[in-house]
């Protein structure tokens, strides 16, 4: 799903740099990573760093102020969020939507069609179609 | 974590390092935000915590905010 980076949205409505990019829903990661080149690109600040234990082993990284936008969803805008930032593997991707995020949502998946739903209240229901089929194009 | 990156905020890490086993007694659970060797305060949530900070220093600019924890929170990512 695309999703659109940027420094935390605080009144009066700050003018910063935003980046738009596809992010990955990993319902494995108890918290949403940046990538270092998205957080690069938008400048963010650094406020703590931490310990995340990924596959191969334990990582230092950065933690960042972001908000984060989910454009055409309908989703409401995490306008403050504490975000790591380590190397993400695959290139196409420079977001990982963990479950910090998703908590906030209820997320539906339907392993026998291969689709997957998230619905907020008071906002309809976004479907992904079956898996691969927006990503490679098949 | 690239060098560079990590030389950002080492002075505030070192500093609530240094004052770690103080606030424990009394604030653990509290956000605190530091800036150089500087307490801003201490806040009962990360937004409260951020946007003090923010007011104080402005968004482009690095400042510590931690939660008073007695061990380091680590998260899983599989």
């Amino acid at each position: 799903m695309k999703i659109k980076i940027g420094h935390p949205l605080l009144e009066p409505r700050n003018k910063f740099r935003f980046t738009t990019t596809d992010a990955l829903i990993d319902t494995g990661a108890q918290r949403t990573i940046l990538a270092p080149e998205a957080v690069q690109k938008v400048g963010l600040s650094k406020i703590d760093e931490t310990t995340l234990i990924r596959v191969g082993g334990e990582v230092k990284a950065d933690v960042y102020a972001a908000s984060l936008q989910f454009p055409h969803s309908g989703f409401s805008t995490i306008e403050m969020i504490a975000v790591p930032c380590c190397e993400l593997v695959h290139p196409l991707f420079r977001c990982l939507i963990g479950r910090d995020v998703l908590s906030r949502w209820v997320f539906t998946y339907d392993g026998p069609v291969g689709t997957w739903q998230i619905s907020e209240a008071a906002v309809s229901s976004w479907v992904e179609p079956p898996e691969g089929s927006d990503l490679w194009g098949e | 974590m690239a060098a560079d990156q990590q030389a950002r905020l080492a002075v505030e890490l070192e500093y609530y390092a240094h004052h770690k086993a103080e606030w424990l007694a009394h604030k653990t659970g509290l956000y605190v935000v530091v800036k150089d060797s500087r307490v801003l305060g201490f806040y009962p949530n990360f937004e409260a915590a951020y946007r003090s900070g923010a007011a104080a220093y402005g968004l482009n600019t690095d400042f510590l905010v931690k939660q008073i924890l007695e061990h380091e929170p680590v998260f899983f990512m599989f």
